[in-house]
C-alpha cells in the first residue's frame, strides 16, 4: 500500500517516459529489467540500450510514479536477484493526466487525425 | 532441426560465461552500489543472446551493456545512494570550503611559523619567478612577423667544427636563381655603421644593408614611405622612430641625407619601432644594392669561405616542404667545396622559430639566448627553490604533533586518507598563494639586478603582464604540491586512536634523519656560496691590480681605417695634450697571433707571438728595454728588417744573457730579421697563462691603431678635438678611439659577473637555511618546555641550557662543513684553473668562510635559545 501523501505536482511525462510506465503497467507481476526491455523493443520495433532504460526507470521512482522490490533469483542470472517494478498510484495519476490531455487534443482537432487504412 | 538447436544443445553443455574483464570493470566501477540485479539483467541477456547469435556477438552486445550502463545515470544515482565514497556528495565543494577557512585559522594561530613559512617560500619562488619571466618572453621571440612559419634561415656548419648564423652571399644568389620553391631570399649584411657626434651626444646608428624582400618578408610596417620603394635606389637608408628623433630631433627626417662612407644617403622611410622580441638588433637598414657590387666580384675561392657578417634568411613557398631544400643544400655545399683543401661547410636550415632559444652559434645577428643558457637558469632556480620547500616539509611534519588530535577526529568521523591528504595539499597550497603575493614585491626588487647581469639583459621584456601572472599563479600550486606532499602522506597516515593519544609512532615520514640531512645540505649550500665568495674576491682584487707589465692610462687606442701613419702622428702630435703617438697592430694585452721562428744557423723553430709595432711603442707601453734599442721608424719603410724579443724567447734561444742576442739573426716567414732589442716580459695573455715566446715586428702596412698618449684628465675634451682634428685628414671614415685601461678591465667583466651571481644567490640560500633552522629551533624549544623547567628549577645556568638547546644544530653545522668544504674547494680550484695567474686558497679564506657560516648559526639560534632559557620555570611548568 502507498501510504505515502503526496502533494499533487503536475510533473510532466517524457514520451520514453510514458512508454516505459504503460510497459510496466502490460506485464503485470513480470515486469522486471529484461521483460521491459523487450517488450518495448518488440512493440515498438526500436533498440533500447540498457542504460537508457535503467536511468528512466530510475528517474521515475525518484519522481515516485514507480515502486520497486526484489525477488526471483534464477540459474540463469547466475544466481542474481530480478528487481520487479510497479506503477504506483502517483503513477497512474501521472498516466491518466497525459492521456486525458491526449484525448482532449483528439476530440477537438480541426482535421480528421484517423488515418484510413 | 539444424543448426541452432545444436548450438543451443552444445552452448547447455559447455557453460559458457560472460567476459570477465567486462564483469570485473563493472563491479569496480559499481563499488558498494546495489547492482545485483543489472549484472542479472546482462547475464540472462548474454546467455539467450549466445544461443541466439552466437559466443562472440553476445560477447560484443555484452561489453557495449557494461559501457552502457557505467556512463548512465541509474549507476550514478546508486552509487550515490550507496554512500562513503568521495564522489558521492552531491556538493563537492562543502569540503573545500571546510578546508580553506580551517586552513587559514591555523595559518593565523600558528603566525609565527606562517610567517617564517611564506618569507622562505617567497625568496625561494622569486629566482623562480624571474626565470619563468625569462623563458616566457624568450620563447615569444619574433611572434610578431605574419609569415614566421615561411621564414628559414640559412646556417653553416664549417669543417673546423665551428657552427655559424651567418652564410656566404654567393649561396643566396645561387638560391635564388636555382631553386623554385623560394618565394624570396633576403640578403642581410651586417656592417652598416654611423656614428654622427654632435658635441655632446655621440649618436650611434648600426644596422644592415638588406634585400628589399627584407620588409615584406618580415613585418617591419613603416610609419613614413613606402616599403616597397623605399630600398629601391642604392642610397637610400631607413632608420627606425627611436633613431631618427635622436638624429634629427623634431625635424622630419624624410628626405634628409646621412653620409656613410663619404658616400651621402637619403632617408627614404621610417619604420615603426619594433617589438624588444626580436632576434634582429638594429636602428637603420639600407640596401644590399650599395655594397653587394663588391662581394660579387670577389674571387670565387673567398666567397664561399668569408661571411663573417653576412646572412641569408628564405622565405618558402606555401606548402614547400623544408627537407626537400635541405637536400638542395647538401648537394650545393658538396659541389662547392669539392676543390677547396682549405675550408669546407655543410648549410642547414633553421626555422625562424628555433632560432631563440635556439642552439649556439658563433657571429650572432643579434641577441643569442642557447638551450644551454635555459638548463643553467632552470638549476640555478631550483637549487633556491628546493631548499625553501625543504624547509616547509620539514616544519610541517615536525609539528605533526599539534595536528594529532584535529586529524585523529577527522578519520573518527568518517575522514577518509584522501580527504586529510587533499586538506594539507589545500593548506600548503594556500601558504604558497600568499607566499607568491611577497615573492612578487622580492622578484620586482630583483628585477632590474638580474637584467643587468644578463648579456642581452636590455633586450628583454621583463614586465609582469596578466599572461605572466597566471604562469606564476600555476607555479605556485605546483610549488604547493611539492612542498606539502611528504606531509600530507605523513598526516593521512596518522592512526587516529594513537593520534588521539599524543602518541605518534617514529614512521619513515616523521624522519627525524631526513631533517637532520635537509639541515645539513642547506648549511653546506650556504658555506659553499660563502667561500667561493670570498675566494672569488680575493682573485678579483689580484686580477685587477696585477701588474701586467706594461702602463695602460692615459692611452688612446685610435682606429686607422686607411689613413696614413705619418699623417696621424704630425696631425695627433700638434695637440696640446697628446705627449706621444705610436702604432700598432692590435690592442696590447689583448691576444696576439703566433708563427714559426728560428735562428739563423739552427734548423729548430718555435712558436713566437709577436705584435707589429712602431719604433715609439716601446717607450710609450713604458715596456722596459733590456738591451738594445727600439725600432727605427726609417728602416721599415721597404720592409721588415728587425725584431725585439722578449726574455722569454732569449732563453729559449739559448742566449745566455741580452746583449748576447743583439745582432743575430732570426729567420721568420722567409725573412731574416736582426734582433736589435731584448724587452722584460709582459702579458699578452693577462692572466691566462705565462708570457710565451713573443717579439715585436715592424712594418707600417700592418698598423691598425695608433696609440695615443694623453695628458690631461678631459678625457670628452680631448676626444672632441681629437674627432676634429681626425676629420681634417680621414676621408669621412669614423673616429672610433678606446681607452686600452677600459679595454683591460672590460676583460673583467665576467669576474664582476660572477661575484655578483654568486653574491645574489649566496644571499637567498642564507637566508632560506637560516629561516629553516629558526623554525627548527622554535619547534626544539617549544617541545622541551618542560625539560627547560625542570632543568632550571634543578639549577641550571642559562648558558647551558642555551647549549642543551643548540648542541644538535651545531653539530649538523659541522657536518655541514665537513662536507662541503672538500666540494667546494674542488670546484672553486676548477673554476680558477682556467687562469693561471691565480690566487691560492689559504687557511684563511677557509678559516673566514667556517667563521662566517658558524656566526649565522648561532645568531639564528641565538634569539630563541636565549629567550627560552629565559622563561620563567613557573611558567612553563604549568603548560599542559
Amino acid at each position: 500500500m502507498d501510504f505515502s501523501i503526496s502533494i499533487h505536482m503536475k510533473t510532466y511525462l517524457g514520451e520514453f517516459e510514458e512508454l516505459v510506465l504503460l510497459t510496466i503497467a502490460t506485464l503485470g507481476d513480470d515486469a522486471y529489467g529484461v521483460a521491459i526491455k523487450d517488450s518495448i523493443e518488440q512493440r515498438c520495433d526500436r533498440t533500447i540500450s540498457i542504460g537508457a532504460l535503467h536511468s528512466t526507470i530510475t528517474r521515475l521512482e525518484e519522481k515516485k510514479f514507480l515502486r520497486s522490490w526484489v525477488g526471483g533469483a534464477t540459474a540463469e542470472r547466475g544466481g542474481r536477484s530480478k528487481r520487479f517494478y510497479e506503477v504506483t498510484r502517483d503513477g497512474k495519476a501521472a498516466l491518466s493526466t497525459a492521456k486525458s490531455l491526449r484525448d482532449e487534443l483528439w476530440a477537438e482537432a480541426k482535421i480528421n487525425l484517423s488515418i484510413q487504412k | 532441426m539444424g543448426r541452432s538447436e545444436d548450438q543451443s544443445l552444445y552452448s547447455k553443455m559447455i557453460k559458457r560465461n560472460p567476459p570477465r574483464i567486462a564483469e570485473r570493470l563493472f563491479d569496480w566501477y559499481c563499488g558498494n552500489a546495489g547492482v545485483d540485479d543489472l549484472r542479472g539483467d546482462m547475464e540472462e541477456v548474454f546467455h539467450r543472446n549466445v544461443n541466439k547469435l552466437g559466443y562472440r556477438k553476445a560477447k560484443n552486445i555484452y561489453w557495449r551493456q557494461v559501457l552502457s550502463l557505467i556512463f548512465s545515470y541509474a549507476i550514478r544515482k546508486r552509487k550515490s545512494k550507496a554512500g562513503f565514497h568521495q564522489l558521492s556528495s552531491s556538493n563537492p565543494f562543502d569540503m573545500w570550503a571546510n578546508y580553506f577557512k580551517v586552513g587559514l585559522r591555523n595559518l593565523y594561530r600558528h603566525r609565527y611559523f606562517s610567517i617564517l613559512n611564506m618569507a622562505g617560500l617567497a625568496i625561494g619562488m622569486s629566482v623562480s619567478l624571474l626565470i619563468i619571466t625569462l623563458f616566457v618572453s624568450v620563447t615569444n621571440y619574433d611572434e610578431f612577423h605574419e609569415n614566421k612559419d615561411n621564414i628559414y634561415r640559412v646556417i653553416s656548419y664549417a669543417s673546423t667544427g665551428k657552427e655559424y648564423a651567418s652564410a656566404p652571399p654567393a649561396l643566396g644568389e645561387r638560391l635564388k636563381n636555382e631553386y623554385p620553391g623560394i618565394k624570396e631570399v633576403i640578403h642581410i649584411d651586417k656592417n652598416l655603421y654611423i656614428s654622427e657626434p654632435t658635441p655632446k651626444n655621440p649618436v650611434f646608428t648600426f644596422g644592415f644593408y638588406v634585400d628589399p624582400s627584407f620588409l615584406s618578408s618580415f613585418t617591419f610596417p613603416l610609419a613614413e614611405g613606402d616599403a616597397k620603394t623605399a630600398l629601391a635606389q642604392p642610397h637610400s637608408i631607413i632608420l627606425t622612430q627611436k633613431q631618427a628623433k635622436k638624429i634629427f630631433g623634431e625635424l622630419n627626417a624624410m628626405g634628409k641625407f646621412i653620409a656613410i662612407n663619404n658616400e651621402q644617403y637619403e632617408v627614404t622611410g621610417i619604420m615603426k619601432d619594433f617589438p624588444l622580441a626580436c632576434h634582429f638588433e638594429f636602428n637603420a637598414i639600407a640596401p644590399y644594392s650599395a655594397i653587394c657590387k663588391d662581394q660579387l666580384n670577389a674571387p670565387v675561392k673567398e666567397a664561399w669561405s668569408e661571411f663573417k657578417s653576412h646572412y641569408i634568411y628564405l622565405q618558402l613557398k606555401e606548402g614547400q616542404d623544408p627537407a626537400d631544400l635541405q637536400a638542395y643544400l647538401d648537394r650545393v655545399s658538396a659541389e662547392v667545396y669539392k676543390s677547396n683543401p682549405d675550408f669546407k661547410a655543410k648549410f642547414r636550415l633553421q626555422a625562424l622559430g628555433d632560432i631563440t632559444p635556439g642552439p649556439d652559434l658563433d657571429n650572432d645577428i643579434g641577441p643569442e639566448w642557447s638551450y644551454m643558457s635555459f638548463v643553467i637558469a632552470g638549476s640555478i632556480g631550483l637549487l633556491i627553490l628546493l631548499p625553501a620547500c625543504f624547509n616547509y616539509t620539514n616544519i610541517s611534519i615536525a609539528r605533526a604533533l599539534k595536528r594529532a588530535k584535529e586529524i585523529g577526529l577527522r578519520k573518527t568521523l568518517g575522514g577518509l586518507r584522501q580527504q586529510i591528504f587533499a586538506q594539507f595539499i589545500a593548506e600548503t597550497v594556500i601558504v604558497t598563494v600568499c607566499s607568491l603575493l611577497l615573492s612578487c614585491g622580492v622578484f620586482f626588487v630583483i628585477r632590474g639586478q638580474f637584467q643587468e647581469m644578463l648579456v642581452y639583459g636590455a633586450s628583454l621584456d621583463l614586465s609582469l603582464t596578466l599572461e605572466r601572472f597566471l604562469y606564476f599563479l600555476a607555479f605556485a600550486i605546483i610549488t604547493g604540491f611539492m612542498a606539502g606532499f611528504f606531509p600530507a602522506m605523513h598526516f593521512s597516515r596518522l592512526n587516529p586512536i594513537e593520534a588521539m593519544k599524543n602518541n605518534i609512532p617514529s614512521k619513515r615520514f616523521s624522519g627525524t634523519r631526513i631533517r637532520k640531512a635537509l639541515i645539513v645540505f642547506q648549511f653546506g649550500l650556504c658555506l659553499f656560496f660563502i667561500l667561493s665568495l670570498v675566494i672569488f674576491s680575493k682573485q678579483y682584487r689580484y686580477a685587477m691590480n696585477f701588474d701586467l707589465g706594461f702602463a695602460d692610462e692615459n692611452i688612446l687606442d685610435v682606429d686607422l681605417y686607411n689613413a696614413k701613419p705619418e699623417v696621424v702622428s704630425n696631425e695627433f702630435s700638434k695637440l696640446s695634450f697628446v705627449q706621444k703617438v705610436s702604432f700598432s697592430s692590435g690592442v696590447m694585452g689583448h691576444g696576439v697571433p703566433a708563427t714559426w721562428a728560428s735562428l739563423d744557423n739552427s734548423k729548430d723553430s718555435t712558436e713566437v707571438f709577436y705584435m707589429f709595432v712602431d719604433g715609439n711603442f716601446i717607450d710609450n707601453m713604458n715596456v722596459p728595454l733590456l738591451a738594445g734599442k727600439t725600432f727605427d721608424n726609417g728602416d721599415s719603410k721597404n720592409g721588415e728588417t728587425s725584431v725585439i724579443i722578449n726574455q722569454t724567447l732569449m732563453k729559449r734561444f739559448n742566449f745566455a744573457g741580452p746583449s748576447e742576442a743583439i745582432g743575430q739573426i732570426v729567420r721568420v716567414d722567409s725573412l731574416s730579421l736582426k734582433i736589435i732589442g731584448v724587452i722584460k716580459d709582459f702579458h699578452f695573455w693577462q692572466l691566462h697563462a705565462p708570457p710565451g715566446n713573443f717579439f715585436f715586428r715592424s712594418k707600417p702596412d700592418a698598423f691598425r691603431l695608433a696609440n695615443v698618449k694623453i695628458a690631461t684628465t678631459d678625457a670628452q675634451m680631448a676626444m672632441e678635438e681629437m674627432d676634429k682634428t681626425w676629420h681634417k685628414f680621414s676621408n669621412g671614415e669614423v673616429f672610433t678611439a678606446k681607452f686600452l685601461s677600459d679595454e683591460t678591465s672590460a676583460a673583467f667583466y665576467q669576474y664582476r659577473t660572477l661575484l655578483r651571481l654568486f653574491g645574489y644567490l649566496g644571499l637567498l640560500a642564507i637566508s632560506i637555511s637560516c629561516l629553516g633552522l629558526l623554525g627548527m629551533v622554535v619547534y626544539t624549544a617549544e617541545s622541551k618546555t618542560k625539560e627547560v623547567g625542570i632543568r632550571k628549577v634543578m639549577g641550571a645556568s642559562r648558558w647551558s641550557i642555551a647549549y642543551l638547546l643548540s648542541k644538535e644544530f651545531l653539530k649538523l653545522i659541522l657536518i655541514a662543513s665537513l662536507f662541503a668544504l672538500p666540494i667546494t674547494l674542488l670546484l672553486d680550484k676548477a673554476l680558477l684553473g682556467t687562469e693561471h695567474y691565480r690566487v691560492a686558497i689559504t687557511f684563511i679564506d677557509i678559516f673566514l668562510g667556517l667563521v662566517a657560516m658558524f656566526a649565522l648559526g648561532i645568531v639564528t639560534m641565538a634569539s630563541q635559545t636565549w629567550r627560552t632559557a629565559s622563561i620563567n620555570p613557573a611558567e612553563t611548568l604549568k603548560y599542559e
